[in-house]
């Protein structure tokens, strides 16, 4: 957008371009990766629970008890921080690449991995320090 | 009005503008022109304030911009309009969309006000009935004419348009440089267009402003343009073959 003069042309206009291209990202990250992580949560144990019912590899008591046993529910409380790290860094690092790229079609595409290659190091990272934060 | 008094604008070291002063009049095209290179794209960025000057001011109807804080900047820049070279309109939403947007960020008019006035400036860059169309869809002097409504949507005191004609075929150029010269008078706006296509400096030039390796050169009107002495504004006015053969002639 930088490139073809539109974050210019919402300055102009008095609106705070950053707040209006990034926030909105950022927030929709932060919310919806932790909720695709609970969804994600919830159709594995139910595909596993049903696959292995229908199937008969595992009866729907043994799945149960299999699922229950040992289970910390303190990390439930961990992937979702983790969702959360995640989710603002998969939208905050593109964004910024993204908001002060400049030149043209080259330096959008450089821009482009440079913000796949910050934003798969910083999850790895974030992953490491989360951990051992929290277990 | 707006004046800029004494800008002075550097980038590494390199000194783009040195000390430009001028007023530029409402109700008047106003153009800045210069070679490549001589500073007056970067003389408009500070003027509306995408550039700070290193010093000087720009002063908006005797409101100073250059100290302001971001938040007076936003009342000022409620007041300006402006065209882009790339026109810079939002390639994800509909003509329609475009010119709504300013209204549907700074206005509480209900849809219907804010389509009669889409409608209003679309009517007036003679583009009624395109309000559905991409921007990808619109040939370059549409897109230029869309850029000239989503600017005039606001209803704005003050009027940027940076190389309005670059890209466009000369009959083009004209029906823009007239559109802008056009709503300049009806809508009393302070107009600033930046140039450097020789036509637009003798069909719209009221006020001309020379800028040549960041100072400036020469001032004056488009019927006092051809007939100086200043070596460099010669070079640039005649630099073209008609213009020479023009010279000549008469």
């Amino acid at each position: 957008m930088r490139v073809t003069e539109q974050i210019d042309a919402l300055e102009i206009m008095g609106i705070n371009a950053p707040g209006y291209l990034i926030l909105p990202k950022i927030i929709s990250g932060i919310t919806m990766v932790p909720m695709l992580v609970i969804i994600s949560m919830f159709l594995s144990i139910s595909g596993g629970y049903l696959g292995g019912s229908l199937s008969g590899a595992v009866t729907p008591a043994e799945y149960l008890q299999g699922i229950t046993t040992d289970f910390n529910p303190y990390t439930i409380v961990v992937a979702l921080v983790k969702a959360f790290v995640f989710g603002f860094i998969i939208t905050s690092v593109p964004a910024y690449e993204g908001f002060y790229v400049r030149g043209g079609a080259l330096e959008v595409s450089q821009a482009s991995t440079r913000a796949v290659v910050i934003s798969c190091i910083s999850i790895l990272v974030c992953d490491y320090l989360v951990t051992q934060l929290l277990l | 009005m707006i004046e800029v008094k004494d800008i002075y604008k550097s980038f590494s070291g390199n000194d783009v503008l040195k000390g430009i002063s001028g007023k530029f009049e409402e109700g008047v095209t106003n153009l800045i022109i210069g070679g490549s290179g001589s500073g007056k794209t970067t003389l408009l960025k500070c003027m509306v304030g995408l550039h700070q000057p290193d010093s000087g001011s720009v002063l908006y109807d005797g409101r100073d911009f250059t100290p302001m804080t971001y938040e007076q900047r936003i009342e000022v820049r409620k007041e300006i309009g402006m065209l882009f070279q790339g026109s810079a309109l939002f390639d994800s939403m509909t003509v329609e969309d475009n010119i709504m947007f300013p209204l549907n960020m700074f206005t509480d008019q209900t849809r219907k006000e804010k389509l009669e006035r889409v409608n209003f400036c679309l009517e007036r860059v003679n583009l009624a009935g395109k309000n559905k169309l991409f921007p990808a869809e619109l040939s370059g002097g549409m897109k230029k004419r869309v850029g000239i409504a989503r600017a005039i949507s606001m209803n704005p005191k003050y009027l940027f348009c940076d190389e309005p004609n670059s890209g466009l075929d000369p009959k083009t150029s004209i029906v823009i440089d007239e559109l802008i010269q056009e709503l300049t008078e009806e809508f009393k706006t302070t107009t600033i267009v930046v140039t450097h296509d020789m036509n637009s400096v003798m069909g719209i030039g009221d006020y001309i402003l020379f800028l040549h390796e960041g100072k400036k050169f020469w001032e004056g009107s488009n019927k006092e343009i051809a007939h100086t002495d200043i070596k460099e504004l010669n070079d640039f006015v005649f630099a073209s073959r008609f213009m020479k053969a023009a010279k000549d002639k008469f």
